[in-house]
């Protein structure tokens, strides 16, 4: 659904400033320039309009303040940049209320604001991922941003991005790949998420490994962690991906990425299945498998259990690896008592040649970056539509884009890499934003499940996972998953009309 | 007695229903009821506009029953015949769903999963309470009867998802309970296992959740219809020389028929409708060995966006537990 409310925002922009606003504008540049904000970027802010009023609610996901300060069991890493933010744009805005709204504790994320946006009783903004946000295209539960990223930023520098158009802050290659299929910008891709192999530094030393280089030392380095009697490994999760990309991603040559900024489609995986480039039969596909099957005797008995807490059995320095988001950054920063040394390493590259861990049909590039704009993405709902508030929404959102509080917002939380520019970036998290913002991140690959339907790409999953288990041949599993991968491929053709 | 109910009748009912109090008391009170209908011979209309007060009395209850039962459940039916997403019109598809179903290895899979898990959680849930029921209801002291029958619901308070979570622990391959007391016993093979993660073990550690399978409930209503059972009726087998295994066998248990039958209601509902263990412990895996139709049900729904599908698994397995209720009913029928 798409919402046009650019005349509605500049008249609202050019109106007169009052006294109460340039009273109010002084007292949050005094209050920010004492908190150490560029005296410019506070300026910036007080550019703003006070005529915006009238409440939002928000699940703000990860930002979302902590109801304490007090650090615990379940509240790790204590947060209130948020609402320092919605403070300080309540000093700009009167007439403005902010409220937070929390999902339950264990429910899906998704499932919950299916249930609300159906019900018409969303918060007027939430978190979601611009790959569910292209799935709704047509059920007019999102607003269009593309009119709004069209607009200046009026909280940043002049002359800085996003100072003439929104959408120059953010970093292009993972905002492009946000864009649903009909051409539209649902959400606001706020920050960045990757993935890394954590490790527990004792382990490594007491099995005598070193941080692996490429995939084949990978696999001698879980072997050696499990013969010293260490669980080694949660088990391949993102890197899969990754690994398939290494190999298949040869085929990226004949299929034509069509999404934005160089991202691959569903459409153009399914024309590509149907056109036969992209075939699990074909030897690169096998090797993926093979070379996943390679490693999988390695790791931790428990990897089938996808309800196995694997991450409090790397905190209490039970496992060896622990693959994991880029989040685990914050959260294992934030345990007091951890009694190991942990570091982290980026997935491995596959070597050309042969044997274990190794494979001739290897394209010798680095791995992908997995990411991309997915961790902590907003969009504007029905519901704002129909209170009328859509306009205020932006604004706000607009507002904690801007460098001086998404600095502080996603540093104080240590766990995302910010989405837009000249935004200030946690040390370890340098090097993979580079990564991440150098290419799309997984909307390039074609390796990646989401390029896929999802009920297949779960099929192809259980597929997979029967191969590695040893339940099933090397060629019958290529043929299920090449069997699952057409069905879909030609449900979606004909649902969609892609030919 | 009958003074109290034409007080009631009076203050609820108002002056219209006292005009017919001999109606309304012997319909409550006497079992010479279809003679006064027949003297009185009213309508089923007629009955209702007289007894009008008391349905408004149950039409609160009603209405919610309506609402947020039968309703979902008529939507489940009609959904079924349609492809539904979320915030999208639904085609209708007649059989389609039905027929998809049917030819649904994971549906197939799960249908398999959960007749196992139920057969295993009826034979288990009504078997074993009646031994310790009879055990509880033969202890001598009053006193030692009323702790145990305490003892024996206290582990209710305990929320369900508390003890699944326990027993994640307790399966734990490296760290967990389980393993070490094989390893203890000399079981070295099996203590390495990794009972939730193996898929030919993960059913059967499910199955393991409800040990020790005594039941608080099941318990309780089999101790109450023994306790209903007349004493003369254990001095009359005693005199006759009956042990206390004759005893039961002869006495307790076709006199707990009712009780047996409820609980086995009870159990096969609960085992079709398994959804909370395989959801908390495993999430229907691995590699779907422990999907049930419930679990699968919900995938379906909230993580693929078929509704229509999804209604169409709830009718399959309201359909099976209809069908299932009414034959334990039939097979189960008073003498």
């Amino acid at each position: 659904m798409t919402h046009d409310r650019s005349s509605d925002l500049s008249r609202l922009t050019a109106s007169r400033v009052s006294r109460r606003t340039v009273l109010s504008a002084t007292a949050v540049a005094l209050a920010g320039i004492q908190m150490g904000v560029p005296a410019s970027r506070v300026l910036a802010a007080t550019r703003q309009d006070a005529n915006l009023s009238g409440k939002i609610r928000m699940e703000a996901h990860d930002y979302t303040p902590s109801e304490s300060m007090e650090k615990s069991d379940t509240n790790p890493i204590p947060r209130k940049a948020l609402q320092d933010a919605a403070d300080a744009y309540k000093q700009l805005h009167p007439g403005v209320e902010i409220e937070w709204v929390r999902v339950p504790t264990g429910t899906d994320s998704r499932v919950w604001a299916v249930t609300q946006l159906t019900g018409g009783t969303a918060p007027d903004i939430i978190w979601t991922q611009g790959a569910d946000t292209a799935k709704d295209v047509g059920k007019g539960w999102w607003t269009n941003l593309n009119p709004y990223m069209d607009q200046p930023n009026p909280y940043v520098d002049a002359g800085a991005a996003g100072s003439a158009k929104w959408i120059d802050q953010f970093f292009e290659g993972p905002t492009g790949a946000k864009y649903a299929p009909d051409g539209n910008l649902y959400v606001v891709p706020y920050d960045l998420v990757t993935t890394f192999f954590f490790y527990n530094k004792t382990h490594f030393q007491n099995a005598g490994v070193e941080v692996p280089k490429t995939y084949a030392e990978f696999i001698s380095t879980i072997e050696k962690l499990k013969d010293s009697g260490v669980p080694s490994y949660n088990g391949m999760q993102w890197s899969r991906p990754q690994l398939g990309e290494m190999l298949i991603g040869v085929w990226k040559d004949q299929i034509e990425p069509t999404g934005n900024a160089g991202a691959y489609t569903i459409k153009d995986i399914t024309l590509a299945i149907l056109g036969g480039i992209y075939d699990a039969t074909k030897p690169e596909y096998k090797e993926w498998l093979r070379l996943m099957k390679d490693s999988a005797d390695y790791w931790s008995p428990q990897w089938t259990n996808t309800k196995t807490k694997f991450d409090l059995q790397f905190t209490q320095g039970q496992l060896g690896i622990y693959e994991d988001g880029s989040w685990r950054f914050g959260l294992l920063k934030a345990v007091d008592d951890l009694k190991f040394e942990w570091g982290s390493f980026f997935m491995p590259i596959l070597e050309k040649g042969d044997g274990v861990g190794k494979s001739e049909y290897a394209t010798g590039k680095e791995p992908p970056a997995i990411g991309g704009a997915t961790a902590n993405q907003y969009g504007i709902t029905n519901t704002a539509e129909k209170n009328g508030t859509v306009d205020l929404c932006v604004d706000w959102l607009r507002y904690i884009s801007a460098p001086a509080q998404a600095s502080k917002i996603i540093g104080e939380l240590g766990q995302f890499l910010p989405n837009m520019k000249d935004v200030d970036v946690n040390d370890d998290l340098k090097d993979a934003l580079k990564a991440v913002t150098s290419g799309v991140g997984e909307a390039g690959m074609i390796a990646y499940a989401d390029k896929l339907d999802t009920e297949a790409a779960a099929n192809i999953d259980t597929a997979v996972n029967n191969y590695l288990l040893g339940r099933a041949d090397l060629d019958k599993t290529a043929q299920d998953i090449q069997d699952l991968l057409m069905n879909s491929a030609k449900k979606l053709a004909a649902d969609n009309g892609w030919s | 007695m009958e003074a109290r109910k034409h007080r009631f009748h009076a203050s609820i009912a108002g002056s219209s229903l006292i005009e017919d109090t001999s109606v309304s008391t012997s319909v409550v009170t006497s079992p010479a009821t279809p003679l006064s209908y027949k003297k009185h011979k009213h309508s089923l209309w007629q009955r209702i506009v007289r007894a009008r007060y008391y349905y408004m009395l149950l039409l609160p209850c009603f209405i919610l029953l309506a609402i947020f039962c039968y309703y979902p459940a008529i939507l489940a039916l009609w959904g079924s015949i349609f492809t539904l997403d979320y915030g999208r019109s639904g085609e209708y598809v007649g059989l389609q769903n039905f027929r998809e179903l049917f030819n649904d290895p994971i549906f197939i899979k799960s249908v398999k999963n959960v007749v196992a898990l139920t057969v295993f959680g009826t034979i288990t849930a009504v078997t074993v309470p009646i031994f310790v029921a009879e055990w509880i209801f033969r202890l001598k002291s009053d006193r030692a009867q009323y702790i145990y029958r305490i003892l024996m619901v206290w582990p209710a308070i305990v929320p369900g998802l508390v003890t699944l979570l326990l027993w994640q622990f307790i399966y734990d391959p490296y760290y967990g309970l389980l393993n070490a007391i094989l390893k203890w016993v000399g079981l070295n093979e099996w203590s390495t296992k990794a009972w939730l993660a193996d898929p030919d073990l993960a059913l059967y550690a499910l199955m393991g959740t409800a040990f020790p399978f005594v039941g608080g409930i099941g318990v309780l209503i089999y101790l109450a219809g023994l306790q209903s059972i007349p004493v003369d009726i254990y001095d009359a087998a005693k005199l006759d020389g009956a042990s206390g295994f004759r005893q039961f066998l002869t006495i307790d248990l076709p006199l707990i028929k009712g009780q047996i039958r409820l609980n086995l209601v009870l159990s096969i509902i609960a085992g079709l409708q398994a959804l909370t263990g395989p959801l908390v412990l495993t999430g229907g895996g691995p590699v779907n060995a422990t999907m049930v139709p419930g679990l699968y049900m919900y995938q379906q729904a909230f993580t693929y966006g078929r509704l229509g599908y999804a209604s169409a698994i709830g009718v399959v397995v309201f359909i099976a537990v209809l069908a299932l209720t009414i034959l334990n009913m039939t097979l189960f029928k008073d003498d």
